[in-house]
């Protein structure tokens, strides 16, 4: 062989070749036993979970036993971990007062320390996060000393874990830990405001003050989260809320009143339609749907020449929940100057079925004469386009009405 | 040839192979790497979604709102699969906006007839300059599902028409011939709301729906394709999107977020102006640009890859096809990479400009060169005695073994975290990963090198494939006026 350089294969290639070819066959092995051992190990886990499943269901089925409480220890021995966790939720989730009896016995189990109390200390975090998941089911004491510590977890997906552990507490103290904690900005608050508008518990006695914080955050926060509240006094509450000074917290107020859809709510309606921000309007046309207000339809109408594209989008989703008493009047804004209202109109009267009753007098009577009305009107608000569309899906009776309509000659001729 | 000209011949071979070897020797040491770091994001990600509330998530209205844009052309095959799994979707609150780019097919008419189109009057922001709009239609049958009917201006064109009508604050792009799984943008926009104000952008795995039954945008049956010109690049997926893709999240240096399926926030995409009608493909240069945007302006954000496929796309299924779609893709990459080579092992754009943009030029743009090179130097070096044979064989069984190994790397990560392909399906995959060193990989090499050098002569253009032909689904029931309407505003 010529020399030409210092490199031999021969010395370097044959080893490379031995060690790759180890490390393929170990990466191979790795993936096809593991993925053996997984489906052993759920086969497992599923045979276990019948066993958990029937034992829940005699749990539920029945008052609190002592010999089911014993069997739950049983249980809880046997089974891996997976659906120790899986019963223990599940407990959590009974209703009283079995899921104090048996959540009792689940702290007497003997393995309870090292699957929940060490976990809790634990340098991995998938393990503290299983803990206060756990420790959201369970009624025991300290509960919500220990899940506020989670949330001073340097991990944030521990800290997520902690806030949702303590959003399922039925707890009022619980509820106000997770208020002061927007402030922190470890959690986005759109996540906690989710987390709270599910809280077990009613929380307005906590948020009612807070409409009066000086902070509009805070205010705009409560009124958002009072929109799941069943208390009579939020109402009126909300309602001064409306006018508040700040526009975010106007718009919050009136559409946690929409939420609620308590006639005493449209008292803010005549100025709201008319407020300076938009999104306020759009709140305002949201609670005259929610009121189902027929008297004030004209407002929503003019809101749907509104300059803002969700004023209008929301005073015609309203307007289609007037429907069907208001379908006559709106009947008459289908030939109006401004093309926006009309199509939304338009809009109005298909979504709400207007058309389609329509077609089928029309179908029943090709001659009648507030359907036919009814057509011409809708072919100056849709377009000739539009309607030569729908035309070529209905059925024979109204489509040769339509096409009459529309000046087909050939239709007229047959 | 003198003696001199033999011993030149003979250094240039001899240095040659080197320099490959070294090439070789430096990406998989890459790959590894890669693959550290991949686990790790894979594990995290997935833990996080088993965690996850969502339940929660799909019925809160503080969920945040998407706009789907689906740009179209010549999509008749298609675009009725794609349209239902949208409207499928479980997702609080959404709108889809169809942008039928001037298509000379029946695309139009196949979404008037199975949508129940009618023209609306629906105002638009005009953020971007576009072909002309000739017409609006909104559905009868689905409230929030718009069709734009424009001319002819290309993808990036059809996708920002498709924002200046958009109303949401994220815009998810995709492709006509993608399937969504119901639960696609809550998984995709989960890791947006865990910190919307810094993620501007999210990608996922994209999985290949060659061999699936779909109907009506539902994926009643799935498996792995028998061709194994598919089932090839499948795996090329898998390595792609669950080695490189998951550890640039994780490195915070994520290149490309494939179009297929994107998530980016709408504000981001009005203040960078909307996509490029500049490049052949708009989604790899639109990644670069927000890259090369956030870093210049100091702006704090993400741009993130999900392990997990939540949508399906079709692949080319014979070599002509394919060859023809990586001509493209290396065109565009030479392209975007050429577009902004002022990031290239720049310490101002961080780790975009110091690993990722390296990694972009030695393991994309140029990797033929070694690949095709060493095609031609191991037989030149054993024909003229540089070295032996046998060890340039057992060179061969390196490679081979390597591209495996970072095969298996993908398969794994995927098993791991998802558990979606049989053991029977992993065991095929590998197996036929051994034989992509064997034509698959020289076809794309050939490929890349002809894309490549269509770029310095700056070709433009797309050349689609044939879509498959899938069965159409049922007409629906008719009443005096057209369909029923399935859903109310």
């Amino acid at each position: 062989m010529p020399e030409v350089g210092y490199f031999r294969p021969d010395v370097v290639f044959v080893p490379a070749f031995i060690v790759l070819a180890t490390v393929v066959a170990a990466f191979v092995a790795y993936t096809i036993l593991g993925r053996l051992l997984y489906e052993r190990r759920r086969a497992r886990v599923l045979k276990e979970r019948v066993r958990v499943e029937d034992l829940l269901g005699r749990l539920r089925g029945s008052p609190p036993r002592e010999d089911l409480g014993e069997e739950l220890e049983g249980v809880l021995a046997d089974v891996g971990r997976t659906n120790k966790v899986a019963l223990v939720e599940m407990i959590g989730e009974l209703k009283e007062p079995a899921r104090s009896a048996y959540l009792a016995r689940v702290t007497r189990y003997e393995g309870w320390r090292s699957l929940f109390g060490r976990a809790l200390r634990s340098p991995f975090k998938w393990r503290r996060i299983e803990a206060l998941r756990i420790l959201g089911s369970l009624d025991l004491e300290d509960v919500i000393y220990v899940l506020s510590q989670g949330l001073e977890d340097r991990d944030d997906d521990v800290v997520y874990a902690a806030a949702r552990a303590l959003a399922k507490r039925a707890n009022l103290r619980a509820a106000g830990i997770l208020l002061d904690f927007f402030e922190e900005k470890r959690v986005d608050p759109k996540r906690l405001v989710t987390m709270l508008e599910e809280f077990p518990i009613p929380t307005h006695e906590l948020l009612w003050p807070k409409l009066e914080d000086p902070d509009p955050e805070t205010r705009i926060r409560a009124a958002t989260l009072l929109e799941v509240s069943e208390e009579p006094e939020t109402v009126p509450r909300l309602v001064r809320a409306a006018e508040d000074p700040d526009p975010d917290v106007r718009s919050a107020a009136i559409r946690s009143l929409a939420n609620i859809a308590d006639p005493r709510g449209g008292s803010v309606l005549p100025e709201a339609f008319g407020d300076g921000a938009w999104f306020v309007r759009a709140a305002a046309a949201r609670l005259a749907g929610a009121l189902k207000t027929t008297g004030l339809y004209e407002n929503l109408v003019g809101l749907l020449g509104d300059e803002n594209w969700w004023v209008r989008q929301n005073a015609k989703t309203a307007l289609l929940a007037l429907c069907p008493e208001i379908e006559h009047d709106l009947e008459r804004y289908l030939v109006v100057e401004d093309r926006f209202v009309r199509n939304m109109v338009a809009e109005v009267l298909d979504a709400s079925g207007a058309v389609q009753r329509r077609a089928a007098e029309l179908e029943a009577d090709p001659d009648s004469g507030p359907a036919r009305r009814f057509f011409e009107r809708l072919i100056v608000a849709e377009g000739r386009g539009s309607m030569e569309g729908l035309a070529r899906r209905a059925t024979p009776g109204v489509q040769a009405a339509l096409r009459e309509l529309l000046g087909d000659d050939a239709a007229r001729a047959s | 040839m003198g003696a001199f000209g033999y011993s030149i011949l003979l250094a240039a071979i001899y240095w040659a192979y080197i320099a490959c070897m070294a090439y070789y020797v430096i990406i998989n040491a890459y790959y590894m790497v890669l693959f550290l770091f991949a686990t790790s994001e894979n594990k995290l990600r997935v833990r996080q979604q088993r965690f996850e509330d969502f339940r929660a998530l799909s019925r809160s209205r503080h969920t945040l709102p998407v706009s789907v844009i689906v740009p179209g052309y010549n999509e008749e095959q298609t675009i009725s699969n794609c349209l239902y799994s949208l409207g499928n979707l479980d997702y609080p609150q959404y709108e889809v906006i169809m942008v039928n780019d001037g298509s000379g097919d029946r695309t139009l008419e196949v979404l008037m007839d199975e949508f129940d189109l009618v023209q609306a009057d629906i105002f638009s922001r005009r953020h971007f300059e576009t072909a002309e709009v000739r017409g609006v239609y909104r559905s009868r049958r689905f409230a929030e599902f718009y069709v734009i009917d424009k001319a002819n201006g290309g993808k990036a064109d059809s996708l920002n028409a498709g924002i200046n009508f958009s109303r949401y604050p994220y815009v998810c792009t995709c492709d006509a011939d993608t399937i969504f799984a119901p639960d696609s943008l809550l998984k995709a926009m989960r890791v947006i709301l865990r910190d919307p104000q810094k993620a501007v952008a999210v990608g996922s795995l994209i999985g290949i729906n060659n061999g699936y039954e779909i109907e009506r945008g539902e994926i009643k049956k799935r498996a792995l394709p028998r061709e194994s010109i598919v089932s090839l690049q499948l795996i090329e997926y898998l390595r792609s999107f669950l080695l490189n893709r998951l550890a640039w999240t994780r490195m915070n240096f994520m290149m490309v977020v494939s179009g297929a399926f994107a998530i980016y926030r709408r504000d981001v995409l009005i203040e960078l102006g909307g996509f490029s009608r500049d490049f052949t493909c708009e989604d790899i240069e639109m990644t670069f640009r927000v890259h090369e945007f956030m870093r210049r302006e100091k702006r704090p954000y993400r741009i993130l890859s999900l392990p997990e496929a939540v949508s399906w796309t079709e692949v080319p299924e014979n070599w002509k096809n394919l060859y023809r779609q990586r001509h493209r893709w290396q065109r565009v990459i030479c392209e975007t990479f050429w577009e902004y080579r002022r990031m290239f092992l720049n310490p101002r754009y961080g780790a975009v400009g110091l690993f990722g943009m390296p990694y972009y030029l030695f393991g994309e743009v140029l990797p033929w060169i070694p690949e095709l090179l060493a095609l031609l130097i191991i037989p030149l070096a054993i024909a003229f005695g540089v070295f032996a044979w046998w060890p340039l064989l057992v060179f061969i069984g390196i490679f081979v073994l390597t591209n495996v190994l970072i095969s298996v790397m993908g398969i794994l990560l995927q098993d791991v975290g998802f558990r979606t392909l049989t053991l029977r399906e992993i065991c095929r995959l590998i197996l036929l990963s051994f034989f992509e060193s064997f034509g698959y990989r020289q076809l794309l090499s050939w490929a890349r090198f002809a894309g490549t050098i269509a770029f310095l002569r700056g070709e433009k253009g797309w050349q689609k494939f044939a879509r498959i032909e899938r069965k159409g689904p049922p007409p629906g029931p008719k009443t005096p006026f057209g369909p029923d309407t399935e859903k109310t505003t």
